[in-house]
């Protein structure tokens, strides 16, 4: 269709500028599927916000109940326990996940034929889905049954009851999201990594310095922008974080490790207390929101600070 | 002296580089060795390599009965059609937006972006809802508006869009930086409209980048289990992660477990994703990379 | 190279789009199946499983439902059990796309409850025992059981006589000193056995016949009764016995280990299981006994409906008349006798009251008696956010009173606390 409009544009009508082409083309192209994309977003969105307002069981008709799920919310029930510990669970993945796959990159950015076999395994995690792994986790931590209990039991450990202590069940939560995720954020490092001038290593070199002091002074500023890179991209997902839980612990033991994300999950698909998994969802949407742009301007004020 | 050391480095590298190496695989081997066991033989084992002591090949075998590979036929399905629309999207959108100046720009590209930071949490559960409503008239009455919805309806993983994949929109932007105007001055010269300058000089010059892109949606979109986890229920409409989804959920639920068809179905639903990462790893690699770097 | 990539790509594609428009018309039923998928049918080579009479019954149900509705298309779903199907089925309805049956054991009351089932058509209800069938609350019966059954104490007569004992404990203090007794003979070896805790309904059901025996309830009368001192006192029994059973086992989410450990590696006295358990210990060649459960000394006689699978046909069905064909099927002669073998009490009234056909086997005639005399119901139900409710019973009081050592009226009080919010 458009093209049929850049024949006749190309025709007589020699009042058409080229710009007035250009746009009419670029509209063509961008707002249908701007158009759709919102459909499928911005409206959920708004429908998001309006469903907080609401009770709904998704069999009857939604009523308007104004801020009481807000207010329930912060007054009644468990959902701060819950706010609070999706955030330190999200913080210990984020953040062991952020040292570990710099350590790591660090480690594979030497010359090596093995290098490249390296790099591919620790990538092999995250191209399958969390569905396609989570089973192997849930049967090696069966506390009589599973591998992990038995194998201590080989090595003369007393077994460990996984699914009776908050901790543990944590752990395995943090460590399943750090096999997933910690290959793509090693490559991005590495990418970083791979960024950076060796001149000015060679300077280093030069100059006598330490190792420490190159990467003090030379490898983390050069990957200031990396960093912030995985830390923004990060907050986003452990905020968000839910498919693991469920799949490992589903809150268990006695509801130590249920989150807020995946109490919105239940309320939504579930249990079907929509009304409070839209107030739920928005309060816990603009705190990811928060954290992320307190991040930003942290590291943004840092930077004006040095760049001064 | 110091080269003993270096060699001692050397090798303790290897070996810590070969032991996480060996933990980043050991759970694809586990869910290999597992499905091939019986259900008896294997709540028997408990190991943490449950070699078969015969392997039954029959649990992998399901997927190849009609109904079985529904579920697998779906996934492709599903691959194929996201893969050719984000790739569709990207190059015109990519295009437009680079290449042309019109009014509003500047919106569309700061809309691109801004909606790369906004959680997914905000539209996970109105999402569904709104399916469950979608057309809003006729069928079911939901704020008077009606609606058959379309949770359950084959169509429901194939017609949303979510807004993740507009980043592949900004990386052909930024691929297109490097390709000289040259090409398409000369291409208009000779007379082409914008549709033959997209399929004779962009799509050809390109075609690394499209790569790339094709891949990471490829791969992201057979292994979003969540969006048919939500909206299907029928496994013969559903897809093969998915339906792993449902199965491993269950696994924390009251009922009976079959530990061994699980494994079977993810060693399955793992090849796919294996062969592409296999022959196309550098598209993958450089598509991270640059997303971490350009975005 | 590239382009062989691209049109291979496209030629997969291409293939794909025209298989998936290859879809019959027809009407069609969705019908939840709790069995076997067809992929495990058509490949089965353990023909040990197919023999099972759960298996045989729902792959009997299935052929004889596909060859007399052929007029339909029939789309049997694998939508688990408990929590899972309840959320599959719902969404169904919310959604308008509403399966022709729905199954299901501890919602179905609330189903009832809501009005959203169909009423059964009277020569249904005619055919069985009017203690399998839930009704709505105006009286109408919606719901069908194609089987119930009720929990027994069932034991391994060679650990007991390893510690010293002849028969089954009465009371609940007997039962105490008897299974600490074979956990400390065992020393790790072997173990007494207690009351499971497991995080969802499975627990909750087995918990559910020493509040009964103790005269309580979770909830009675439109109360929630965990401030209940015979409650409290039940869960410290339930905490007291969980000592002699592995560590983890009776609280965690998969209880196949705890019926495999009874069964198969026989290292535990006691287990509180339905009646299909002595099929269970047969297949095994165990010395095993049953008994009814302990009660506590000056308690009551107290059990809980288990396994019940209801059927029941939603008013959103699109074909009503077809759906309660299947009951029909389903409740025949030759099909339903199939649980009997099982050691599971069948719903029709025929076999119910011909004590022939099943008084040669003591516990499918004692949970008989007990499910036809109509005093043992099932789960309770709350008459809002149900699964919410029972989410919290099962992990937050149960499975937290056999972790943790956290006094019992703190767990209680807590856990009622956030159930009052939900009843609100």
């Amino acid at each position: 269709m458009s093209g049929m409009s850049a024949v006749k544009l190309r025709g007589p009508e020699k009042t058409i500028t080229r710009a007035m082409r250009e746009a009419r083309i670029a509209y063509w192209v961008i707002i249908p599927f701007f158009v759709y994309i919102a459909i499928w977003n911005l409206l959920p969105l708004l429908l998001g916000v309006l469903m907080g307002f609401t009770e709904y069981n998704a069999l009857t008709m939604p009523t308007w109940v104004g801020l009481r799920n807000y207010i329930r919310f912060f007054t009644q029930g468990d959902y701060l326990t819950l706010l609070w510990r999706q955030v330190w669970i999200g913080l210990i993945c984020l953040s062991l996940n952020t040292v570990l796959s710099f350590l790591i990159a660090l480690a594979l950015n030497i010359k090596s034929r093995a290098k490249g076999f390296f790099r591919t395994s620790m990538y092999i995690p995250a191209i399958a889905a969390v569905s396609v792994t989570s089973a192997v986790f849930v049967s090696l931590l069966d506390p009589l049954t599973g591998g992990a209990n038995r194998f201590l039991a080989g090595m003369g450990i007393d077994p460990i009851t996984w699914n009776h202590s908050q901790f543990w069940m944590v752990f395995w939560v943090v460590v399943y999201f750090i096999w997933r995720a910690i290959g793509p954020a090693t490559i991005i490092w590495l990418g970083g990594l791979q960024g950076i001038d060796p001149s000015l290593y060679e300077a280093a070199e030069v100059d006598g310095a330490s190792a420490i002091k190159k990467v003090r002074y030379i490898t983390l500023p050069g990957l200031r922008f990396v960093a912030s890179y995985i830390i923004l991209t990060g907050i986003i997902a452990v905020m968000q974080m839910f498919d693991i839980i469920m799949f490992l612990t589903a809150g268990n033991p006695f509801g130590q490790t249920d989150t807020l994300m995946f109490r919105i999950y239940r309320y939504g698909a579930v249990t079907f207390n929509l009304g409070m998994a839209g107030a739920a969802g928005t309060i816990l949407g603009i705190v990811t929101l928060l954290f992320a742009v307190v991040y930003f301007k942290i590291v943004l004020h840092r930077e004006a600070r040095e760049d001064a | 002296m110091h080269k003993v050391t270096a060699v001692g480095l050397r090798s303790l590298w290897y070996i810590v580089m070969l032991a996480i190496a060996f933990i980043m695989l050991y759970p694809f081997i586990f869910s290999l060795l597992a499905g091939l066991n019986t259900r008896t033989e294997f709540g028997h084992l408990g190991a943490l390599f449950p070699v078969p002591s015969e392997p039954v090949w029959s649990n992998l075998l399901i997927i190849f009965t009609p109904r079985g590979i529904r579920p697998v036929l779906n996934t492709f399905m599903r691959t194929a059609w996201y893969t050719i629309i984000v790739c569709i999207m990207s190059v015109l959108m990519g295009y437009v937006l680079s290449r042309y100046n019109f009014k509003g720009k500047k919106f569309f590209i700061t809309a691109i972006l801004t909606t790369q930071v906004i959680p997914g949490v905000l539209t996970l559960i109105p999402a569904f809802v709104m399916m469950a409503h979608i057309p809003f008239v006729g069928g079911n009455n939901w704020m008077g508006m009606g609606g058959r919805g379309l949770i359950n309806n084959s169509l429901a993983i194939y017609l949303p869009l979510g807004w993740t994949f507009l980043i592949w929109v900004f990386l052909f932007m930024q691929a297109m930086k490097g390709l000289p105007r040259g090409f398409e001055e000369a291409a208009e010269i000779d007379g082409c409209g914008f549709w033959r300058t997209i399929f004779q000089v962009i799509i050809p010059m390109q075609l690394p980048i499209i790569a790339v892109i094709a891949v990471n949606v490829a791969l992201g979109v057979w292994n979003d289990w969540l969006i048919p986890f939500m909206y299907i229920s029928d496994i013969q409409r559903s897809t093969l992660p998915a339906y792993l989804g449902q199965l491993v959920a269950a696994l924390q639920r009251f009922g009976d477990r079959d530990y061994p068809r699980i494994f079977a179905l993810s060693t399955v639903a793992i090849i796919p994703p294996f062969i592409i990462f296999f022959f196309l790893q550098r598209y993958i690699i450089q598509g991270i990379a640059s997303a971490g770097i350009k975005g | 190279m590239k382009k062989v990539i691209f049109v291979a790509f496209f030629a997969v594609v291409m293939m794909f789009v025209l298989i998936g428009c290859g879809n019959g018309n027809g009407a069609t039923l969705t019908i939840p199946y709790i069995g076997l998928t067809d992929g495990q049918i058509e490949v089965a080579t353990d023909l040990g499983e197919m023999d099972m009479p759960y298996n045989r019954y729902m792959y009997g149900l299935r052929r004889a439902i596909e060859a007399e509705l052929d007029d339909f298309n029939i789309e049997f779903v694998d939508w688990g059990w408990a929590e899972t199907l309840d959320a599959q089925q719902r969404a169904g309805i919310a959604a308008g796309t509403a399966p022709d049956i729905v199954v299901g054991e501890i919602f179905m009351p609330t189903y009832a409850n809501e009005g959203i089932l169909r009423p059964l058509p009277q020569d249904i209800v005619d055919t069985v025992n009017p203690s399998f069938l839930i009704r709505d609350p105006n009286g109408v019966p919606v719901a069908v059981a194609l089987r119930a059954s009720v929990f027994m104490l069932f034991y391994n007569r060679d650990l007991l006589e390893a510690a010293g004992f002849d028969s089954a404990p009465r009371y609940w203090d007997e039962w105490q000193t008897m299974s600490d007794a074979i956990t400390e003979l065992g020393n790790g070896e072997f173990w007494g056995g207690g009351v499971p805790s497991f995080p969802h309904a499975g627990g909750a059901l087995r918990a559910t016949p020493f509040f009964r025996q103790n005269g309580t309830d979770f909830f009675m009368n439109g109360q929630v009764m965990l401030d209940d001192p015979r409650l409290q006192e039940a869960l410290e029994f339930i905490r007291s016995m969980d000592r002699n059973l592995p560590p983890g086992m009776g609280n965690a989410a998969d209880e196949g280990p705890m019926w495999n450990a009874f069964e198969e590696q026989q290292v535990i006295a006691f287990v509180v299981n339905g009646t299909w358990q002595a099929t269970g210990a047969e297949r095994n060649n165990m010395n095993w006994g049953v008994a009814p459960l302990p009660i506590p000394r000056g308690g009551q006689e107290g059990n809980c409906l288990v396994a019940a699978m209801y059927v029941a046909v939603p008013e959103a069905a699109a074909n009503p008349e077809a759906s309660f064909d299947i009951i029909r099927i389903a409740l025949r002669d030759e099909l339903s006798s199939i649980w009997l073998d099982d050691t599971v009490p069948s719903p029709r009234q025929d076999i119910v009251s011909n004590p022939a056909r099943w008084s040669h086997n003591p516990p499918l005639a004692q949970a008989m008696e007990a499910v036809a005399g109509g005093q043992v119901t099932g789960l309770a139900s709350f008459p809002q956010n149900d699964a919410q409710i029972w989410e919290i019973i099962n992990t937050r009081v149960l499975a937290r009173t056999t972790i943790t050592n956290d006094p019992i009226e703190n767990i209680t009080a807590e856990a009622l606390a956030d159930i009052n919010n939900l009843l609100s």
